[in-house]
């Protein structure tokens, strides 16, 4: 996978979200594919959320059947997580859920 | 699909077995296996939970979510409670309101009532309904949520 490739999540909920990049649109890179329906993505700037911040977010599919095998070409819709401990790769998928936000639903796409 | 407008009232009929449910303010949509609400301009009715904010947006512009960029979820789901509404559809946030509205366009949609699934500790088993479309609407009534 490209690690400098840009993705964009278009954000339906929060509904008015607004980030350096525009209404209801967050830009920033995949740092890891933990597995299938699990995905760490790190925004290009702070994202503020009810009185916490980061710019670390844990992504997984919404939608029944959807996974994040071959995301450089297609969008995936996704529930999307602000991660609020400092983040380490060696993370474990139950140490990334447990320590995030709910923040987002949006559609992650390239 | 013949419309029935039934000034005043909304009612919900199923295959002409004569299930009937008055509510306020639609039509009925008679179909030989299929039950839809209706609003009396002949569009879909359904609920969003949201924020103050939001109404505003809508009151302003008569698109939902402000006719912000993004997809646009919504439900039929009647919750009272805005815990129960945010548990049931996952949403990020707690709901203060419950939204009725007619969606006066014809946005196409992606999701048609599909189950919302468990996420962040939350149940999900909602129906969600979306769309990549703007939605044009009618506000019929807004109520505080629990």
């Amino acid at each position: 996978m490209d690690n400098k490739k840009t993705y964009i999540i278009t954000t339906a909920e929060p509904w008015d979200l607004e980030s350096p990049d525009g209404k209801n649109i967050i830009r920033g890179i995949i740092l890891s594919i933990v597995n299938s329906y699990l995905l760490v993505f790190k925004a290009n700037y702070l994202l503020n959320f009810e009185g916490v911040s980061g710019d670390i977010l844990i992504l997984s599919p919404r939608l029944k059947d959807e996974n994040f095998e071959n995301i450089a070409t297609k969008e995936i819709d996704v529930n999307g997580g602000l991660f609020l401990d400092n983040y380490n790769k060696n993370f474990e998928e139950s140490k990334l859920k447990e320590n995030c936000k709910f923040f987002l639903i949006g559609t992650l796409g390239s | 699909m013949d419309l029935f407008p039934i000034g005043g009232l909304t009612r919900l009929a199923k295959s002409g077995k004569g299930v009937v449910k008055a509510v306020d303010n639609v039509a009925v949509a008679a179909a030989d296996d299929v039950a839809e609400v209706v609003g009396k301009e002949g569009g879909t009715i359904g609920f969003r939970y949201m924020t103050e904010g939001e109404l505003k947006a809508i009151q302003q512009s008569g698109m939902l979510r402000g006719g912000n960029p993004g997809k646009t979820y919504f439900t039929k789901d009647l919750y009272k409670s805005g815990a129960h509404a945010q548990q049931r559809l996952s949403l990020p946030t707690t709901p203060t309101l419950r939204v009725e509205f007619e969606i006066l366009n014809n946005p196409t949609m992606r999701l048609n009532g599909s189950k919302v699934l468990p996420d962040f500790g939350m149940p999900g088993n909602g129906a969600e309904f979306m769309t990549t479309d703007p939605v044009k609407v009618r506000l019929i009534n807004w109520q505080p949520l629990r």
